[in-house]
């Protein structure tokens, strides 16, 4: 053991996600040859992103002011909402640059053997956006497991009173794989979900 | 060693950024605990295999005194599409994992066990909606018989005597019904509930006859079989998909079952 300190360090480094013991001593003894002040300019970023960064009151995107950059920028299509399972899968769909519309994050998915139910997620509120706004179009985008399938089942009930167009994102087969491989499941979704061409 | 078995994939957890384990109840090897590489990327090599509720044939790399194994491939066998594609299935497939979960220890083979879950999933896909239930009660019976906790239904655990129609018992803790006379002891149940319950225990899925169901309490066989586990079956946690679904089911109407059974 070298320290008592960086031993906390690298402990505190290996529970991030993809950061193995090996590592997290790595970045733990790089950050000891920097100067303090580098230092504690990161230490600074990590405090101020925690303090500042909140939710989203409208769609639970993460926001350092009130509603976030989505929800009120009025160049986006407020008559569209899609619904994701968390916020990593909002920046995901933000990169594609192609989708103009607004989101709601439900953060989670319904899932009984983890004991995570309707009342877990952000449903309420995507109901409340529905009765109180403009939207038109509702596009469930949860992920396809079986968990994002119960979701969006579980959706498309409560959605049936509104006058909205609900659709769903295609599942199916990623781009470049090869089709030969594919399951029977992630085939026939493929199928299930053709379009005229 | 290279493994091949058939399995029924039981839950997974995320392991990674890329990687997941995987609950696994084999027909040879019993529960094991799988390790899958690169699953969670949109291109694995696995597929669909790993969702849960999915019966599949699996390769894994088996080494002794390992916790977690690492799977190589999965095929699925039956995706078990219609329970994943309705809601209550869904949580009623789930609740059945979640129990073969509970009720086993790691690596402890027991192929009819296997089957019985396999049957009863089967069952869930294809079941009238508003007899949701039975598959479920039909698993936790059968799959409590296979592993050496058979609840005893044919007659007073007693005494042996036959039941009668009215003031019947059940004790949680003798394991079975009781008659008239030592019904003291347990808890009062109905006729119909009982005799439903043990005619469960005698045939597969396409020999039960559900017109039995008329008269059923649905919340009678909730409690009894509850009770029964709490005693029989250490309980270090509190069933989550079971809740999920009972709470589903309390929801609906028809209790007991009466019209639309004849229908089923
Ligand atoms: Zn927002």
């Amino acid at each position: 053991m070298a320290s008592e300190a960086i031993e906390k360090l690298i402990a505190a480094l290996n529970r991030l996600p993809g950061i193995g013991a090996k590592t997290a001593r790595r970045l733990a003894l790089e950050m000891l040859t920097w100067d303090t002040d580098e230092v504690r300019e990161l230490a600074d970023l990590m405090v101020d992103v925690k303090t500042r960064v909140r939710r989203c009151s409208i769609c639970f995107n993460l926001t350092e002011v009130e509603p976030c950059s989505v929800c009120s920028d009025m160049r986006r299509d407020r008559s569209s909402v899609m619904v994701i399972d968390f916020i990593g899968d909002l920046l995901a769909f933000e990169r594609t640059g192609l989708y103009r519309g607004l989101y709601h994050v439900l953060d989670g998915r319904i899932s009984p053997l983890d004991g995570i139910g309707p009342e877990d997620l952000n449903i309420s509120q995507l109901l409340h956006r529905l009765r109180h706004g403009e939207i038109r179009e509702v596009i469930l985008a949860n992920g396809p497991t079986v968990e994002g399938d119960a979701t969006a089942q579980y959706l498309s009930q409560c959605l049936t009173p509104f006058e909205v167009s609900v659709t769903q994102i295609a599942r199916g087969l990623p781009v470049g794989s090869d089709l030969a491989l594919a399951d029977q499941v992630t085939l026939s979704r493929a199928l299930e979900g053709r379009r005229e061409y | 060693m290279i493994c091949h078995t058939d399995g029924l994939v039981l839950r997974g957890f995320r392991m990674s950024e890329s990687s997941k384990v995987v609950v696994l109840f084999s027909r040879d090897y019993g529960k094991l605990r799988l390790v899958a590489k690169g699953a969670r990327r949109p291109k694995s090599k696995f597929g669909a295999s790993l969702e849960p509720m999915t019966w599949g044939r699996y390769v894994f790399y088996r080494q002794d005194n390992r916790e977690l194994q690492i799977l190589s491939e999965g095929d699925i066998a039956h995706a078990f599409e219609p329970v994943k594609q309705h809601y209550g299935r869904m949580a009623a497939g789930s609740a059945i994992c979640e129990f073969l979960d509970h009720i086993t220890e790691d690596e402890d083979r027991n192929p009819l066990l296997f089957s019985i879950a396999l049957e009863a999933m089967r069952w869930v896909g294809s079941i009238a909606e508003i007899a949701l239930d039975v598959p479920v009660w039909y698993f936790q019976i059968r799959a409590a018989g296979a592993v050496g906790y058979r609840p005893h239904m044919s007659g007073c655990v007693q005494c042996g005597a036959r039941l009668q129609r009215h003031r019947l018992g059940f004790s949680p803790g003798l394991g079975g019904t009781l008659c008239d006379k030592h019904a003291g002891v347990g808890m009062r149940v109905q006729f119909e509930t009982v005799n439903f319950m043990a005619h469960l225990q005698v045939g597969r899925p396409d020999r039960i006859d559900l017109s039995l169901l008329r008269g059923v309490n649905r919340a009678e066989v909730t409690r009894i079989l509850r009770a029964f586990f709490d005693q029989h079956i250490e309980s270090r946690y509190r069933p989550k998909a079971l809740d999920f679904f009972e709470r589903l089911r309390a929801a609906e109407p028809a209790l007991p079952y009466g019209a639309g059974i004849q229908d089923l």
